[in-house]
């Protein structure tokens, strides 16, 4: 025959184990029959169920990754804020620092404190621009006499300005909320003063997002307060307010003819002659003003002039 | 005796007979022949062809029950009428000696049953492997099947707790969107920063 036929396997099977293979067999086939017709459908609902765990996961994932991510935009703010309010602390301490030195005549360095009164006004955009393109800060005494809309602009809410101050570093000073000094006035009694002052600090906190100013202009100067100036001042001390005039007068408020851009250059250069602390008054309604400050900045800052905004522990403010 | 050829057993029956019954009997049986003669007594033997027996037989004839004519012939009558085909027990015969070791006949222990399946070929091995994997992807088929159905009723409750979770999330991330929008624009805090550093470096004492 020739033929390689292998070697027979022989399997041997008790009894009782084939009658189990055999039930067992059984089962399979019976449950295949039962679970052909239903398999189609199982499969679908599973798969279905399956696709929208998938997309409920998916979004799951999306939201926790956009949790981290703000979590950490949030945490590198916190940390850039600390550090500004860290070194913005640390200049104004260095500014007290200085200002005694220059009093006291062991530095040659010379301050100048800009003040800006009677905004918020649209125009002040144009002396935030002015003061980011020289790098300075100065201070901004705003009252709200126009309620909530900007003088020059009435469809602009003044609130809206009153983050851009802070934003560019500067400080905000209390001018009162009325800025009347009229017959019956803030002036008319301490407590007048002091409701009008309140009432600004309110505002300013709540359009700031709170930011509660330190330092206190009396419209017109305190030589307006007339008999009530030590009143009015002992309660400022009590509000743990200071308050502050100027040193130099820049002219832009002595009418629209005479303040010429001419006459407030000439009033600040020729006063910062004599002066190593200087504290100027403008006004942020003057157009003439912002048209003189370019060259009034660039003039001082040849003449050695550090720009500062005020601070509460400066010497230059009454406490 | 055992036939291993064709799987039968003989059985011989001795029992004393009388002159008639001394000549040969041919049954179906099997044949019957003297084995033995005196004056007064005739051994007959007759052997018979027997199947492959299920069960030894247990008993055994002794010297005694041999001398009873009653019983051999009993026996007899009674051994004629069994079908070869249905025998189910042997007789052991002990020789008809003095000396007899007897030894009580013990019933060999029955082993499982078993059955005995041989692959004679390749062939016939691969159908059979391909018999049990064509089972085993039924039984995975089936196996699918139920984890589906069980998988199927929990992954509502799943999504439920997913979705849930991406609400509250969501929540938390709009509160954390609005506090850092509230921080205002990342560069133009580092520019304010720097701004400060400068002036902090303008008003520093001199060197």
């Amino acid at each position: 025959m020739g033929e390689n036929k292998g070697q027979n396997r022989t399997i041997r099977i008790n009894d009782s184990v084939l009658v189990l293979l055999a039930i067992i067999l059984v089962l399979i086939l019976g449950a295949a029959v039962y679970i052909a017709p239903r398999y189609s459908k199982v499969f679908t609902a599973y798969f279905d169920q399956k696709e929208i765990y998938n997309t409920a996961a998916a979004e799951l994932k999306a939201a926790q990754d956009e949790n981290a991510s703000l979590t950490q935009q949030l945490e590198e703010f916190k940390t850039l804020t600390t550090e500004l309010e860290t070194t913005r602390a640390d200049v104004f301490k260095q500014a007290a620092q200085l200002e005694k030195d220059i009093l006291d005549g062991k530095s040659d360095k010379k301050i100048c404190y800009i003040t800006i009164d009677d905004g918020p006004y649209k125009r002040g955009n144009d002396y935030l621009e002015l003061f980011n393109k020289y790098d300075i800060k100065a201070t901004f005494f705003l009252t709200t006499t126009n309620g909530d809309k900007l003088p020059d602009q009435a469809d602009i809410s003044a609130r809206s300005m009153y983050p851009e101050y802070v934003r560019y570093g500067h400080t905000i000073g209390n001018h009162t909320y009325s800025h009347d000094y009229g017959s019956g006035g803030i002036y008319s009694s301490a407590k007048a003063f002091m409701k009008a002052v309140n009432k600004q600090q309110d505002f300013t906190k709540e359009a700031t997002g709170g930011y509660t100013p330190e330092i206190v202009r009396f419209p017109g100067g305190t030589s307006m307060a007339g008999n009530q100036l030590g009143a009015i001042q002992d309660e400022l001390r009590k509000a743990g307010l200071g308050w502050i005039d100027w040193t130099i007068d820049s002219g832009d408020s002595w009418g629209a003819d005479k303040a010429t851009p001419e006459l407030i250059k000439k009033n600040v250069m020729d006063a910062a002659k004599d002066q190593k602390i200087m504290v100027v008054l403008f006004h942020e309604w003057s157009k003439n003003t912002v048209d003189s400050l370019p060259e009034i900045i660039e003039y001082l800052d040849k003449e050695g002039f550090i720009f500062l905004p005020l601070f509460k522990d400066s010497v230059m403010v009454s406490k | 005796m055992e036939d291993k050829k064709d799987n039968r057993k003989t059985a011989r029956h001795t029992w004393i007979g009388d002159p008639e019954e001394s000549q040969a009997l041919s049954r179906d049986t099997g044949t019957v022949r003297p084995v033995q003669t005196d004056e007064n007594t005739i051994l007959l033997q007759r052997t018979r062809v027997v199947e492959k027996p299920k069960k030894p037989y247990s008993g055994f004839i002794t010297d005694e029950e041999l001398k009873d004519s009653d019983i051999i012939r009993l026996e007899d009558r009674r051994t004629s009428m069994i079908d070869e085909k249905d025998i189910s027990q042997t007789r052991i015969y002990k020789p008809f000696v003095d000396e007899q070791d007897e030894k009580p006949v013990v019933a060999a222990p029955r082993g499982p049953k078993t059955r005995t399946f041989v692959l004679s070929d390749d062939g016939k091995a691969r159908r059979l492997i391909a018999l049990l994997a064509l089972f085993l992807l039924l039984v995975l088929f089936e196996a699918s099947y139920f984890v589906m159905m069980k998988a199927t009723d929990k992954i509502p409750a799943q999504t439920k707790e997913v979705n849930t979770q991406t609400v509250e999330l969501q929540e938390e991330n709009s509160k954390l969107a609005s506090e850092v929008e509230g921080y205002g624009d990342k560069d133009q805090i580092t520019e304010m920063k720097e701004s400060w550093e400068r002036t902090r470096d303008k008003i520093a004492p001199s060197e």
